[in-house]
């Protein structure tokens, strides 16, 4: 990791949509508030943020698909939004989800389109291809149809797409979105290998234990303002002082659990309600006075465990965005 | 040579994208049958020359242009749909050569279309289809394709850029056989609703391809409508150059390319 190859600065992007049916109004939406960072080569960089909070439109101006109103955007030395035909040969993007490819291709036919699209030569395109089936696992299923794959199939698929060009710097939005605890595992030591192998990667998600587990650097993002940025151990560090409190309780009621948001130890809490059962996750730096006031105000209810931990990345990401995280 | 082999590649995996839509296969395969049929209804007593160019190739072009026009414009809102329409446009390969390998692929399953209204035509109902001109007819058919492919290329931009621009193409694609004249001659229609007629290619491809087909070939006409489709050719050539440097701004000014 040396030089810098992603340079945002002062990075601002709004939407307009229209409302009405005959007299139309004009609604602007930010996206991006004047955000910058930077991100080194070799690097594995998370923008982490809730739904909404500008994480795909920044995937998108580094991707060339979108121009920011303001601010620049420089990627290994050159500006997406006027040099975009000199860089789309050297950057490749992989998006969340199941779209993004032709279900009534097989695989083989699939990953053979896009390698034609990124001018792949005809020489090594076999054995490209070849290689990253056997990279994302699906080397067995290569002639069979993608509308019989399953989620986590389609997704491996479009990990060995993103990959064709052999790129410089992969940029994935959101990619472990609805995947299984199994293909979401798959996709992370994935990502670890093509970093190893010398791949810039940029990545969005909103799960924290992911980003945590990945990540070099991690800048948190809301409501399209960049608000804090830094190693996930650093990010950590900032909030050490805090103890962690998760409990589950059988039974309690609505005002039993108002009691206890009202605590003035409390720096913040998240509850969770699934059928009788309460789970309770609090940040505190009491904890010797909010555990007993939990069994004090938890009487008739039982308690069926309670846990004290360190904080993990998602804690820093509730105390720094301030919303809940599930 | 690499883009050549993107543009053939397209080309073979939209004819793979396109036959595989049921609605697709009822274009090519079905409705040519029907309109053939009906247009012998209409025709059946009449002479063998207006047989050949208002059944055989009226209906023939009918398949011709739903085949390439329409579902090469609505192609591009499928990308949306299939969520490949970004993937696309922000490949190495230009956007243009993508809509032209599909423009190409929908071209080849429309000309497959109007082999088999004539064919259908011939075997069913025994008309005499005899091309006195056959190179000429080639040529003639040739350039027509390409007219029609340059106007279908114009239309996909209005696609990649509004998702609107479906219900416009919902609501041309039956006027445009009766404006264009494509199963009765164009003068039966009032004078003001001919001039829009006659800045449509489509006008003209037909009137070539009847031109070319006639048993006492008339020169002066078919200069006449070569060169009026060379013209609008190159007109809308312009405007689609233009179009698509617009197009390639704004949808990444707007970024809605992905939106359906």
């Amino acid at each position: 990791m040396n030089h810098t190859v992603i340079k945002v600065s002062n990075v601002s992007r709004s939407y307009i949509t229209e409302l009405g049916l005959f007299k139309k109004e004009k609604k602007r939406v930010d996206a991006l508030n004047d955000v910058s960072f930077s991100v080194k080569k070799g690097e594995i960089f998370g923008l982490l943020g809730p739904n909404g909070a500008g994480k795909t439109t920044m995937i998108k101006i580094l991707s060339t698909m979108l121009i920011p109103h303001s601010g620049s955007v420089s990627i290994l030395g050159l500006d997406p939004a006027k040099e975009f035909n000199l860089l789309r040969p050297k950057i490749n993007f992989i998006l969340g989800g199941e779209r993004n490819l032709y279900w009534r291709l097989t695989a083989y036919d699939n990953l053979s389109y896009f390698a034609d699209l990124y001018k792949i030569p005809s020489t090594c395109k076999k054995k490209r291809i070849k290689d990253l089936l056997t990279l994302v696992g699906l080397e067995e299923v290569a002639q069979q149809k993608v509308e019989t794959f399953s989620k986590g199939m389609k997704q491996r698929l479009q990990i060995a797409r993103g990959l064709l060009n052999n790129p410089e710097i992969l940029f994935l939005d959101e990619p472990s979105i609805g995947l299984d605890p199994v293909s979401a595992r798959q996709l992370r030591n994935l990502l670890r290998k093509l970093n190893n192998q010398g791949t810039t990667i940029l990545l969005t998600t909103h799960y924290m234990y992911e980003a945590d587990e990945l990540c070099d650097r991690i800048a948190f993002i809301n409501k399209g303002n960049l608000i804090e940025i830094d190693t996930p151990s650093n990010l950590k560090k900032k909030i050490d002082d805090l103890s962690i409190i998760q409990c589950s309780v059988i039974g309690a009621s609505e005002p039993q659990i108002e009691t206890i948001k009202k605590l003035q130890s409390i720096q913040h809490i998240q509850v969770n309600q699934q059928d009788f059962t309460y789970s309770l996750r609090i940040q505190t730096n009491e904890p010797q006075l909010v555990v007993p006031f939990i069994y004090d105000s938890m009487k008739n209810s039982i308690i069926t465990d309670l846990t004290i931990s360190n904080p993990t990345l998602e804690d820093v990401y509730v105390k720094t965005v301030g919303v809940n995280v599930s | 040579m690499k883009i050549a082999k993107s543009l053939h590649h397209t080309m073979l995996v939209h004819m793979k994208l396109s036959i595989a839509r049921p609605m697709f296969k009822y274009i090519i395969w079905i409705m040519p049958l029907f309109f053939s049929t009906i247009a012998i209804f209409v025709y059946g007593t009449d002479s063998e020359q207006t047989l050949l160019h208002y059944v055989v190739l009226g209906s023939g072009f009918m398949a011709l242009w739903s085949s390439i026009v329409f579902s090469s414009a609505s192609d591009v809102n499928r990308e949306r749909y299939y969520g490949t329409l970004e993937i696309l446009f922000i490949s190495p390969v230009p956007f243009a050569i993508t809509l032209i390998g599909k423009i190409l692929a929908n071209t080849v399953w429309g000309l497959i279309s109007l082999i088999l209204t004539f064919i259908y035509l011939k075997i069913v109902f025994q008309i005499e289809i005899v091309l006195y001109h056959p190179w000429l007819f080639g040529l003639a058919l040739l350039l027509v394709l390409l007219t029609l492919s340059v106007f279908a290329f114009f239309l996909a931009l209005g696609f990649t850029l509004s998702r609107q621009a479906e219900a416009l193409m919902n609501f041309i694609e039956y006027p445009i056989y009766l404006v264009c004249g494509f199963m009765f001659p164009i003068t039966y229609l009032p004078e003001w609703v001919q001039g829009v007629s006659y800045i449509l290619p489509p006008t003209w491809a037909i009137q070539l391809l009847r031109d070319v087909t006639a048993q006492n070939l008339s020169f002066q006409s078919v200069v006449l409508s070569c060169t009026a489709i060379l013209l609008l050719t190159i007109v809308y050539v312009i405007i689609g150059i233009y179009c698509y440097r617009l197009m390639d701004k704004k949808a990444r000014i707007s970024g809605k390319l992905g939106v359906y």
